[in-house]
């Protein structure tokens, strides 16, 4: 057993000694690595925050139910007591014409164009809350409310929330189509650097194959210096990252201040940096075990 | 794992009607019939072309005959699976151009490398590998690297890396080609010795002085013909 890790800290050491040997070669790999890395995971934790902010912004659905101009007060109370016996209507709030133009009136810069008014354009009006907040129950007792009398105009208030989702869910879906080309970059490089350092040390990959390496003995430092690679370009997409939320930051906070809405982005939690880590690494090692597999088999 | 555990046997290796031709050339080899038996020390002589490089690396298991069989240690080199093929190399020791010697690798990680593959503890393999340097007078060169040394000496080191794991066999291509006579001296006495120590050795040379000093059993080849 002994002997065994001694074997692995080994091929780690000779790893580390190519990494350096050439620096330049190495450092290009990284920094390339670092920013394909870090393109799909800044795009992940923007969408992910965006996505908080709208569970935390978006309130419970509404639906505005408008009367027809021409609705007397009894089609008004009639409509009220269809709502208060409806199933899916959780409580609702009258808002008479009257008195939405006393508000209105109210509203500053708006006094005098109501003023200037000979009757008043306002509809009465309801805001009912539901039981079930669903977008297909909104949907069908929005079709409902519409086909009471005297009903003009039915709006789910939600509907900024729900566009927004849907832009949501169409992002990450862009993004997981991204994540994954980019994946394959990163594999691309990774197969790349390695075929390189196949290239540099073919004189001794021979040697040890005609001493009686087997292919993992030959394999084993190659695979450590993927795993390496994918490891620091992790650490390297995990600092720009970082990096740029603080320069992001810095900008959003004089915008929330506008909309009176925290917008700072949070830092990249800690599970997603190592999620990073590990999925780099092994990025890494499959990267080189298929470059070296491709050198072995070429060889032979 | 498939570890090669050699059979027991007399002859360590047996070549029977063997031909070999390389892709679109002429035949370099015909009808060889031939065994080695353990402990032997065989010379392979014959002019340029003869076809002895070619024999030693059939019997090396470096190359796979066009037809018949080479057997080396019980195991047909032909039909021996490659997962098996570098646990009978690590029973061989290879003397060739083809086993370079590593620019960026000092000599005793030279003389390291075969005992790392066989998965020796480094805490022996390190007193194997300076007892093995000793004995081939390259001590005080350990930390240097190969390029460093003159060419008696480089072919001294590659002598320590192909005995330094105590192979069955030791296979030396034109070992003192390029070494002056002393040097040429130096090395034939030191393949008396391993062979002294129980390891088969069989050399291709056309050097004399080589074959008078080591006082082989000779294999002679004429045109890829044993000569009778």
């Amino acid at each position: 057993m002994k002997t065994y890790l001694c074997a692995h800290w080994r091929a780690l050491k000779t790893a580390l000694y190519r990494l350096y040997h050439p620096p330049l070669m190495s450092l290009v790999s990284l920094l390339m690595i670092g920013t394909t890395l870090a393109l799909p995971l800044a795009c992940g934790l923007i969408i992910h925050h965006l996505q908080t902010l709208t569970n935390t912004y978006s309130p419970h659905p509404q639906i505005n139910l408008f009367m027809a101009q021409d609705a007397s007060a009894t089609q008004f109370k009639q409509i009220e007591q269809r709502l208060q016996t409806h199933a899916g209507v959780s409580s609702y709030r009258t808002i008479p014409r009257a008195q939405a133009l006393e508000a209105m009136k109210a509203r500053t810069g708006w006094a005098d164009i109501m003023a200037g008014l000979t009757q008043n354009p306002l509809p009465d009006a309801f805001i009912i809350s539901t039981i079930d907040h669903s977008a297909a129950t909104l949907d069908a007792l929005r079709t409902e409310l519409l086909a009471w009398p005297k009903v003009s105009t039915v709006q789910v208030d939600t509907e900024w929330a729900r566009r927004l989702d849907s832009l949501l869910r169409l992002g990450r879906s862009a993004l997981g189509l991204l994540a994954g080309a980019l994946a394959i970059t990163v594999l691309a490089i990774v197969f790349q650097s390695i075929q390189l350092q196949c290239m540099n040390h073919r004189d001794e990959i021979d040697v040890q194959g005609l001493l009686g390496a087997t292919n993992t003995f030959i394999r084993r430092p190659f695979l450590y210096f993927g795993y390496v690679l994918g490891l620091i370009g992790g650490g390297i997409a995990w600092g720009l990252v970082s990096a740029t939320l603080i320069v992001l930051n810095t900008e959003l906070v004089q915008l929330s201040a506008l909309y009176d809405i925290p917008l700072s982005i949070p830092p990249l939690p800690l599970e997603w940096g190592l999620g990073l880590l590990c999925a780099a690494a092994i990025l890494g090692g499959l990267g080189a075990y298929l470059s070296v597999a491709r050198h072995l088999w070429n060889t032979k | 794992m498939p570890y090669l555990i050699p059979r027991p046997h007399m002859n360590q290796i047996s070549l029977n009607n063997v031909f070999h031709r390389y892709p679109g050339g002429k035949e370099v080899l015909h009808n060889i019939n031939l065994t080695i038996d353990a402990g032997e020390r065989i010379c392979l002589i014959g002019s340029s072309g003869a076809g002895k490089s070619t024999l030693l690396r059939l019997m090396a298991a470096l190359e796979q005959p066009y037809s018949g069989t080479v057997i080396v240690a019980g195991h047909n080199t032909s039909t021996m699976s490659t997962s098996e093929l570098p646990y009978l190399r690590r029973q061989c020791g290879l003397i060739l151009d083809d086993v370079k010697l590593l620019p960026n690798h000092s000599v005793m990680a030279h003389v390291l490398l075969p005992l790392d593959i066989a998965g020796i503890d480094r805490q022996s393999a390190q007193a194997q590998a300076l007892s093995v340097l000793e004995t081939v007078g390259l001590n005080q060169y350990t930390e240097h690297s190969p390029m460093s040394l003159s060419g008696g000496d480089q072919q001294r080191l590659r002598i320590a890396r192909a005995i330094v794991h105590q192979p069955i066999l030791l296979f030396a291509d034109e070992p003192t080609t390029n070494l002056d006579a002393d040097d040429a001296e130096a090395i034939g006495a030191l393949f008396r010795k391993i062979n002294l120590s129980g390891t088969t050795v069989i050399l291709a040379s056309h050097d004399r002085q080589l074959v008078t000093q080591f006082k082989p059993r000779l294999i002679e080849l004429n045109h890829g013909k044993l000569r009778a």
